[in-house]
């Protein structure tokens, strides 16, 4: 049972999740839709929306995006009604996503993704 | 010296229109009066080096309805206008059943046609024939009267690249069918630029796609959040498992 008393973003850490990619067609026919297995790392306020969050989610096998190994991914609700935070088990948010390399997280250069392009979109389970 | 122009002319007397090749006999020097080159279901413009109607097929055949022998007319040929080939007579009729079995079951496989009407040489030259006599138009008709709009169905736009367009014409399913969520709008910019930063996508689309869904298919339009250094605010609908689709334009983004 979760505590009342711990913010829900930190109870996610560690959180076993599943990404399924749909977009961008490339990226897909690259490395197949999935589900590519990960973890929660963190969860904090968003670098695009205030109010909502964004979860840095490390993957159990990297992706190859436009030749860039990612060992991450940066994942934040697309739809306005959503919220990363707000996952539950066996539930499903649709997510816009970045591919992030380990030095681009050591250096908590978490825009970089998009910036170099390495952005997706896909859905997020928690399984 | 005698160059040959790949879509029919001697360079050196384009002015004389003496097309190089010519299947029917109601004209004269291998042309007809207006100058244009008869490939049974369509004519081709030798001067433009362009089909003069669009693909009977539509946009099964590709994305230029009126381009000939896919723009490559020094490799490949179209003797009867429905598909570019190299391979002949016999590879180009196979072709063209492919293209019609595509059209007759509006996007599902053609392994779905009755097996009466697989590999019957005469229902492929039928065909050819039909479409010939019928001209573009008649083999229009018959693709275009196999997914008719109805009660059931509704239009919807996406934004997509060109190989996610030929995927999704080659399977008729939304995405090519591919796992995952699948996410449209009522209405996309006709800017791929627009439409980028509306949608939030991951990278700027090549295509403006509308087409014919089943109706409730997808669900209701939602406000897309900013992402990827990108404003949001478009609206788009998501759904998931095969959607079934039937192109019914696309516009290219430039």
């Amino acid at each position: 049972m979760m505590s009342a008393a711990v913010p829900r973003s930190e109870q996610l850490a560690g959180v076993p999740l599943e990404i399924l990619v749909s977009d961008p067609w490339e990226v897909v026919s690259e490395n197949g839709a999935g589900p590519f297995r990960g973890s929660v790392i963190s969860v904090a306020a968003s670098h695009f929306r205030s109010g909502k969050h964004d979860a840095l989610i490390q993957l159990n096998s990297p992706l190859q995006i436009h030749g860039v190994r990612c060992d991450f991914v940066l994942a934040t609700a697309r739809h306005a009604e959503d919220d990363i935070a707000v996952i539950e088990v066996g539930h499903e948010v649709f997510c816009s996503l970045s591919g992030l390399t380990a030095k681009e997280v050591e250096m908590n250069s978490l825009a970089s993704g998009w910036r170099s392009g390495r952005a997706l979109i896909g859905t997020l389970k928690w399984v | 010296m005698l160059v040959l122009w790949p879509y029919g002319w001697f360079t050196y007397n384009q002015q004389r229109y003496v097309p190089l090749s010519w299947h029917g006999t109601l004209v004269e020097q291998k042309r007809d009066q207006s100058g244009a080159l008869y490939r049974r279901a369509r004519y081709a413009d030798p001067a433009t080096g362009r089909f003069t109607q669009e693909d009977p097929i539509g946009l099964a055949g590709g994305v230029n309805l009126y381009g000939f022998a896919g723009a490559d007319p020094v490799n490949f040929g179209d003797p009867f206008g429905l598909c570019k080939n190299a391979k002949g007579f016999l590879a180009c009729l196979w072709d063209f059943a492919k293209f019609e079995g595509r059209g007759f079951m509006a996007g599902a496989s053609m392994s779905a046609l009755p097996d009466d009407e697989h590999g019957s040489a005469g229902w492929l030259v039928g065909r050819i024939l039909g479409a010939a006599s019928g001209g573009a138009a008649g083999g229009v008709g018959r693709a275009g009267s196999l997914g008719q709009a109805g009660e059931g169905v509704e239009v919807v736009q996406r934004a997509m690249s060109r190989a996610e367009l030929e995927a999704t014409i080659e399977t008729g399913l939304v995405r090519g069918g591919r796992a995952g969520t699948h996410f449209v709008s009522d209405a996309v910019n006709t800017s791929g630029t627009r439409a980028r930063q509306r949608l939030a996508l991951a990278n700027t689309p090549e295509v403006q796609a509308t087409m014919e869904v089943p109706r409730g298919a997808f669900s209701k339009p939602s406000g897309v959040e900013p992402a990827n250094g990108m404003p949001g605010g478009g609206m788009e609908r998501t759904a998931t498992g095969p959607v079934s689709a039937r192109i019914l334009r696309v516009q290219e983004y430039h």
